[in-house]
């Protein structure tokens, strides 16, 4: 969710620059062509400025310079002079219809306005007053009158139409934002619960419809898939489970009456010695079966986990005195190691599997190093949590099963047929903790803190 | 019934061979008097004619199974019930003895650890007076005797009584002879569940135990530390 909501506000984010760039983008084009405007009327100004310094009067005629006639050819149709009076003291190209004196409402009228529709500019001159005419049609001319109240209040207005416009704008880009944001939010809760291996049905409308439907698709997908995988995975389990009853029967014929001529006085005392044998063998083959199931059932987590409180320090107490009065041979000793903080802590898990996990641990170490060693068991508490540690002096557990256990065994065929390490591991790792091999004579098991 | 091997067997199992086999174990240890039933039916009638005084039943049957058929037991007499089943999960051994069955045994077994249970359980329910033999509450280290009822040690210098907590302590030590018992279970034996904290006093406690049963408390012979585990008193000779 933090990822949609970094989505978003980068989102928002770029609209609200590109929003100042088109702001300055326009701001400048404005500037540009401001400039622009201004050169080619100040170059209108010019044009009829010069004309006037061409205007000259000799012998009460009014002469216009060869400069001046070039000047006219070039950016104005026709031009005059009236005198005070309003008679025409001098013209150039002026149309024989404008060709009469012109009343002092005519003259305020043309100056205003147009003559005749052509666009006219006039300049006082020391001769009269000058009037200069271009094409029919080319400019644009209008008085603009106006108080100054109206005028400052424009100018004042420009700033706060800008700030409102930019504000209703970003207003927009937030509101599309957030439905944008609703639609994502939808998606990535999909995408979440997805992840987490839950069904989803998302609404498949709006501008997400595509992708939301896609999603729903995935999920009918995954679904059907573990319902699958579930299935076979229970055949599996129940099979194991049938098989492993089915011997049951036989392997207690086997047991019982091997036991019995164990005891039998008018046997040899070999015979007994190999019907012992016999019981002891099957005992192992039991405890086969048993493991197998329980393996499998911890596979597939269709191993309930009886979850209570209890004392770590309390569990591995019991379980090594048990060891002990259950006799282990004087070559090989138990060390038990416990930190003040884990005998003051109480934990919450299934204390029967936990103790048949650490028990397997013990047990491995013992199993292997028939000639004896000394196994260290110790309970600490690190900032993380519980730590446990199973360490021996002995041979120490082989590359190859280490490999296997971790899954960096490539080649499974070669996998060797450990079952008690692998308990353990499952019986941790239903937990929520982790075993790990920190060497071939050292076991580490972390402990989630929460538990505790 | 006198004696154990006396007591009236009744075995339910579905299979014939498993049947014959019990027998053969139960008989070879010496018990006289069994019979056996292959279905709830027969089971139901086998009781009512031979009044057994403890069943061992098998769970899944021909006609029914083995827990509605103890029910059934059960609202009739109290006679002790043994499971001795296939079904090793834990649900099945919980149901078992949830329902009030004195004892549940997985198949395979042993068939020394079955009339081992067995005769537990006819001992707890029939000779439970025997067992509380006057001499089991005597217990004798060295020159020092233990008497647990009253709750004294006897001694060439005579009499010394022993505190509640020092006969608490002794009597699960007792119980658990030649066993380590961790120090959570003495703790929990004195204190209760919430024991926690009291691993310094019980140090003081036993302390005070072995100068009332130990010739040289400083070396102990019967009342040993084990260390980071517990203690245990040794067995006499």
């Amino acid at each position: 969710m933090k990822n949609l909501s970094k989505i978003i506000s980068r989102y928002l984010l770029s609209a609200f620059l590109v929003l100042l760039f088109t702001l300055f983008l326009n701001i400048v084009l404005y500037i540009v062509l401001g400039f622009q405007f201004f050169r080619s009327a100040d170059h209108t100004f010019s044009y009829s400025a010069m004309i006037e310094q061409e205007l000259s009067a000799a012998d009460g005629q009014i002469l216009l310079s060869e400069t001046g006639y070039d000047c006219l050819n070039s950016h104005y149709v026709w031009a005059m002079v009236l005198d005070d009076s309003g008679n025409i003291a001098w013209n150039w190209n002026l149309p024989a219809h404008l060709s009469h004196p012109y009343t002092p409402r005519q003259i305020a009228a043309f100056s205003k306005w147009y003559l005749d529709d052509y666009p006219v500019t006039e300049r006082i001159t020391d001769q009269g007053l000058l009037v200069l005419a271009q094409e029919k049609y080319t400019v644009w001319k209008k008085n603009i009158y106006n108080s100054v109240g109206v005028v400052t209040f424009l100018i004042h207005m420009v700033p706060v139409t800008l700030f409102t416009n930019l504000f209703l704008l970003f207003l927009m880009v937030f509101f599309f934002g957030l439905r944008f944001y609703r639609s994502l939010k939808i998606l990535a809760d999909g995408i979440r619960n997805l992840s987490e291996q839950k069904p989803i049905r998302l609404p498949e409308k709006g501008m997400t419809e595509l992708l939301a439907r896609q999603l729903n698709h995935t999920s009918d997908l995954l679904i059907r898939q573990r319902e699958q995988l579930n299935r076979r995975d229970d055949a599996r389990t129940a099979w194991i489970s049938g098989v492993s009853h089915d011997i049951r029967t036989p392997l207690s014929l086997i047991m019982g009456y091997a036991g019995n001529l164990k005891e039998d006085p008018s046997l040899s005392e070999e015979q007994r010695h190999l019907a012992g044998l016999m019981e002891a063998q099957s005992l192992q083959i039991k405890h086969l079966i048993e493991d197998l199931n329980l393996t499998s059932r911890l596979e597939y987590h269709m191993q309930p986990l009886r979850s209570a409180p209890f004392k770590p320090s309390a569990l591995l107490r019991e379980l090594i005195s048990h060891m002990y009065n259950c006799g282990i041979s004087k070559d090989h000793a138990i060390d038990l190691y416990i930190e003040q903080e884990v005998e003051q802590m109480t934990m919450t898990g299934d204390s029967a599997l936990l103790s048949r996990a650490f028990s397997n641990l013990i047990g491995n170490s013992i199993r292997h190093n028939p000639d004896g060693c000394t196994i260290t068991v110790t309970a600490c508490l690190t900032p993380k949590g519980i730590c446990f540690q199973a360490a021996d002096d002995g041979t120490g557990i082989p590359d190859i099963i280490i490999r296997s256990l971790t899954g960096q065994l490539l080649d499974m065929e070669k996998a060797p047929h450990i079952m008690g390490l692998r308990i353990a591991m499952q019986i941790f790792s239903a937990h929520g903790w982790e075993m790990v091999f920190t060497d071939k004579n050292t076991i580490h098991i972390f402990g989630d803190s929460t538990s505790s | 019934m006198n004696h154990l091997y006396e007591a009236r067997i009744l075995l339910v199992d579905d299979h014939p061979d498993i049947l014959k086999m019990l027998s053969s174990i139960l008989t070879r240890r010496g018990f006289l008097s069994i019979r056996t039933a292959s279905d709830c039916q027969t089971a139901r009638k086998m009781f009512r004619l031979y009044e057994p005084e403890l069943v061992v039943l098998d769970i899944m049957l021909p006609d029914g199974d083995g827990f509605s058929l103890m029910r059934d037991l059960r609202a009739s007499s109290d006679v002790p019930v043994l499971f001795l089943s296939a079904k090793d999960q834990d649900n099945d051994r919980l149901l078992g003895l949830g329902l009030g069955a004195d004892d549940y045994i997985t198949k395979p077994f042993l068939p020394d650890e079955l009339v081992l249970r067995l005769s537990a359980i006819l001992k707890r329910t029939y000779f439970s007076k025997l067992i509380q033999e006057p001499e089991s509450t005597r217990l004798v280290l060295g020159k020092h005797t233990i008497l647990l009822e009253s709750g004294t040690v006897r001694s060439e210098n005579g009499e010394t009584p022993l505190t509640a907590k020092e006969l608490a302590l002794l009597k699960k030590l007792y119980e658990n002879r030649g066993n380590i018992v961790t120090f959570d279970a003495l703790s929990d034996a004195v204190w209760g569940e919430n024991y926690y904290r009291y691993e310094n006093t019980l140090m003081v406690h036993i302390r005070r135990l072995r100068e009332k049963i130990e010739d040289d408390p400083s070396h102990p012979v019967w009342l040993l530390t084990v260390r980071g585990l517990g203690y245990k008193l040794i067995k006499g000779d």
